[in-house]
């Protein structure tokens, strides 16, 4: 992408951002959504971070499944999914999965 | 400026900056690698401010995605920050239209939640002003650790893969603060499957937008309703 390309592209990235984000606070104000469209945006986070886990951590059709015992992405996961759960923390998740990520490549 | 940025502020501002030198190093790096200079890499962090929204939209560069599907994609992954907006509302719905058009631009994961945690509290005083001071900061010390990372990146080798599993690992971390309920969690496997499923028909992280979709459709149906988020 050029110079140019990726501004065009953080203009259009901002735009797709900010509709979610200023919806309900200039638009919708205090009406409630309807009931089935607020339940359906509950579940959107976790879906998406499950889709983004699963994908990242597995790889896909085109480059190829990554389904085995010795995928470093996938091992390193399991002491980063404990720690996140156990303390919610974001750069406690991070340090632990670069320190599980780099070990297991020493010994792998 | 008191009312904006005091003490109280600091102390609730102080774990996301932390947790946003390491984030926004990693991210400044990645854009480095796919050729963000430190410029675009402050534009980036100014317009879309969004932490795995950045990650995803420079993976998709380098791998020579085009704008439309990266556009989308992070449209997609963004979309959580409407239901921040729907619960804040109830804290800021008087405030002017300017300052609600400026804070729908800060609304990220880290913020909504120290945010409204502390609007919650029901002896903190927080109020607009020093949610407002809170975002400004936690803003900028995002722009700062990208630009960081950049320029890091232009100076010492750094090891791509363990840049892009600090990724997986904040995704994961992400994923964690929605761990409220088993529907919740098997919601999000079922997206993970679904993703891994479809990607056999589609790519350009379309497979993780259909798979977000309806995986979340079905979230909403088997939901009971007894754990709509309370306004």
């Amino acid at each position: 992408m050029s110079y140019t390309d990726i501004l065009i592209c953080i203009f259009g990235l901002f735009c797709s951002s900010y509709i979610s984000r200023i919806l309900p606070l200039a638009v919708l104000g205090r009406r409630p959504l309807p009931t089935f469209l607020s339940l359906w945006l509950k579940y959107v986070p976790t879906a998406v971070f499950g889709a983004l886990i699963f994908v990242s951590i597995f790889g896909d059709a085109h480059s190829g499944f990554r389904f085995s015992w010795t995928n470093v992405e996938f091992l390193a996961a399991i002491p980063v999914l404990l720690v996140a759960a156990k303390t919610r923390n974001l750069a406690y998740s991070i340090i632990v999965g670069l320190a599980a990520y780099w070990l297991l490549n020493q010994y792998m | 400026m008191g009312e904006y940025f005091n003490k109280q502020v600091f102390k609730a501002v102080w774990p996301i900056c932390f947790g946003y030198i390491p984030l926004g190093v990693a991210c400044g790096i990645l854009g480095e690698k796919v050729g963000l200079d430190a410029f675009l890499m402050a534009m980036m962090s100014i317009f879309l401010f969004a932490g795995s929204g950045q990650f995803i939209a420079l993976a998709m560069i380098g791998a020579g995605t085009a704008i439309i599907p990266i556009v989308i994609t992070v449209g997609i992954v963004n979309l959580r920050h409407m239901l921040y907006g729907l619960i804040l509302n109830q804290h800021i719905s008087k405030e002017s239209l300017l300052y609600r058009m400026i804070y729908a631009q800060e609304i990220v994961d880290e913020t909504f939640a120290v945010n409204s945690i502390e609007f919650q509290k029901r002896d903190s005083e927080w109020n607009p002003k020093k949610a407002a001071g809170l975002n400004f900061l936690a803003h900028m010390s995002w722009m700062l650790a990208t630009v960081a990372g950049v320029l890091l990146g232009s100076a010492v080798y750094i090891d791509t893969g363990l840049v892009s599993y600090a990724l997986i690992a904040m995704f994961i971390g992400l994923w964690s603060f929605h761990f409220k309920s088993a529907k919740l969690i098997g919601i999000g496997v079922l997206g993970g499957g679904l993703a891994l499923l479809l990607s056999l028909w589609l790519d350009n992280m379309l497979n993780v937008v259909v798979a977000t979709v309806v995986a979340a459709i079905v979230g909403a149906a088997i939901d009971n309703g007894e754990g709509v988020e309370k306004k």
